[in-house]
């Protein structure tokens, strides 16, 4: 192993060590809260930035949050599975829909594919309004059943508190993190950008551009509705609003402002966005004008998101750099 | 041998009927030419080929059997590979990058490899490599690998697309106008390589404005006009064809 790498192993430990630590580092003022929707949120960000590599923004992103939030709260209260079994089986869900819908919706290109897909959130919602004798509409499902495991005779660990639940959320995010990972730096990730970039001259050398996009697809909607699963038995309680625009767009915010084209964009954009909604959560009716804000700000000035400062730093300083040399040697 | 055969082909859009009964072949190690006045149906004819159109009618044979109706990612299968037009390759995707997507055919890794990772995907990924900077030295943009495309100088651009295309080890290579814009130098460099590919084995049809690249290197050429062919044959033979000549000076034979 070289000497960066193994440093770079060396920094990732000391990450994990500090993200397990969190828990006790931080207790009460709700913070432990935020963390754990900003883990939530991550796995949802990162799978819609997965999507867009392909170069389809997909606008129904929260609607497949909700479609693994209520298959899951379904499969819980209704068929009475252990949430063990409902995680996987909403993420399925999520990745079964996608799957089907994919093959038609995918041959829509950019745009028109994003008008297509706001036509399908519309309408799901409406839907989760309509059937209300199900998913309890506006006044929503309450007291969806916590994670717990259970050793027969012994003993039963119940995940009800924020600490409890830290963890759950930190493996599942770290899990989904790496494996989104590894699909992105590789054969399929160098393939996607190629969908993106020129679908047809991608196409002539032999890839299946469809059936490329649809795996894209398929994957984000699946770790979305994870994270949907996953919200669904955290905060107990979803109703058809919490799946609705504002949802959506916080999710699109955080992949712009982060930095679409960074892995890590989605991330820093997710952190962003709780933590401000947090600082100014005092004033609620102003935060769509902050986030506005914030986000002109940032497509006026760096459009490819916070994650690209650092090099842009790098270049400034090295553009300085010269005139500085030129300086000194004049002084001289 | 015929590698492709091309039996009735017609390509209509609405009203506007852009190839008409189009017949022709190509035989194996062969190097074709298909040139024609702009509007010709040259393009609708390389689209037809290469499954991005499909026809109104007629069929398409590749070493015998039907390609009509297969995607053009299947078609790529089969060992026919197109090149494109200057700007739509991967701009913002490095050199090698680019060439590496070429050698997709070859570079499928499953799904649940990808995800899970290995020895044998490590290895996978070592022999595309090798292959993509093979494909690199041979068209002379080693030292370019680290560009992005859309830096490259014009003609480079061009050698870049030869090189996605080599990637997938084709059969039949489609080369659409591949020294347009160049200088006569260029040219006869660019030329040289392609004839230096068709020496390898490998066929090709070109398509090219430039009369005298495709004089001077193609084995038999054909001649497209409002989408019908109207001569085929040697290069010798076509530039003294009254037809063809008709419809290059746009009647202006006549009116001499």
């Amino acid at each position: 192993m070289s000497k960066s790498k193994l440093s770079q192993w060396v920094w990732l430990f000391v990450l994990f060590v500090v993200l397990l630590l969190i828990p006790i580092g931080v207790s009460g003022f709700g913070i432990l809260n935020i963390i754990n929707m900003i883990y939530l949120m991550i796995i949802a960000a990162m799978a819609l930035n997965l999507i867009m590599r392909t170069g389809h923004v997909n606008f129904a992103h929260a609607a497949f949050l909700a479609i693994g939030a209520y298959s899951s709260t379904f499969l819980s209260m209704k068929v009475g599975l252990p949430f063990w079994l409902c995680l996987p089986l909403a993420g399925l869900t999520g990745a079964l829909i996608a799957w089907g819908l994919g093959w038609i919706i995918l041959r829509i290109k950019g745009p028109y594919f994003f008008l297509v897909t706001v036509a399908f959130s519309e309408v799901f919602i409406r839907l989760l309004d309509w059937f209300s004798s199900v998913t309890g509409g506006h006044q929503g499902i309450e007291q969806i059943p916590k994670p717990s495991i259970t050793i027969p005779n012994l003993f039963t660990f119940r995940f009800k508190s924020e600490v409890s639940f830290y963890y759950l959320l930190l493996v599942v995010m770290l899990a989904s993190v790496i494996i989104m990972y590894r699909l992105q730096h590789g054969h399929w990730g160098l393939t996607w950008r190629a969908v993106r970039e020129a679908d047809m001259v991608a196409e002539s050398a032999g890839v299946n551009v469809l059936r490329y996009k649809v795996i894209a697809f398929t994957t984000g909607c699946f770790f979305t509705a994870l994270s949907g699963s996953l919200y669904a038995h955290y905060v107990s309680f979803i109703n058809t609003d919490t799946f609705g625009l504002l949802m959506m767009f916080g999710l699109l915010f955080a992949v712009v402002v982060g930095g679409r084209d960074y892995f890590y964009g989605p991330i820093i954009g997710i952190v962003l966005l709780r933590s401000l909604s947090a600082a100014v959560a005092h004033m609620a009716e102003y935060q769509p004008m902050v986030y506005g804000t914030i986000l002109i700000l940032v497509i006026l000035f760096f459009p490819a998101g916070v994650a690209s400062l650092p090099s842009k730093f790098e270049a400034m300083w090295r553009r300085v750099l010269p005139i500085r040399r030129v300086s000194e040697t004049a002084r001289g | 041998m015929k590698l492709l055969e091309v039996k009735g082909l017609r390509k209509q859009f609405g009203g506007l009927v852009a190839i008409d009964d189009l017949s022709f072949h190509i035989e194996k190690g062969e190097m074709l030419g298909m040139i024609g006045p702009n509007g010709a149906g040259k393009s609708t004819a390389f689209n037809l080929i290469t499954g991005f159109y499909s026809p109104t009618a007629g069929e398409v044979k590749f070493k015998g059997e039907g390609i009509t109706g297969l995607n053009p990612s299947q078609i790529a299968g089969r060992g026919i590979v197109r090149t494109w037009q200057v700007a739509s390759l991967f701009a913002n995707m490095s050199v090698l990058q680019s060439v590496t997507i070429g050698c997709h055919l070859q570079g499928r890794i499953d799904f649940w490899h990808a995800i899970a990772g290995g020895t044998s995907v490590r290895k996978k990924e070592e022999e595309v490599r090798k292959k993509a900077n093979q494909i690199l030295n041979l068209m002379g943009l080693t030292g370019f690998k680290d560009m992005l495309s859309k830096h490259l100088p014009h003609g480079f651009l061009r050698r870049l697309g030869v090189a996605i295309a080599l990637g997938a080890d084709p059969e039949l290579m489609l080369l659409d106008e591949p020294v347009s814009g160049m200088n006569s130098e260029e040219i006869r460099e660019a030329m040289a390589l392609i004839k230096g590919i068709n020496k390898e084995g490998i066929t090709i049809l070109l398509v090219e404005h430039n009369m005298r690249a495709v004089m001077s290197t193609c084995d038999r050429i054909l001649v497209l006009h409002h989408g019908r062919k109207i001569a085929e044959g040697l290069p010798k033979a076509i530039v003294q064809d009254q037809k063809v000549i008709q419809a290059y000076l746009g009647g202006a034979a006549k009116v001499a």
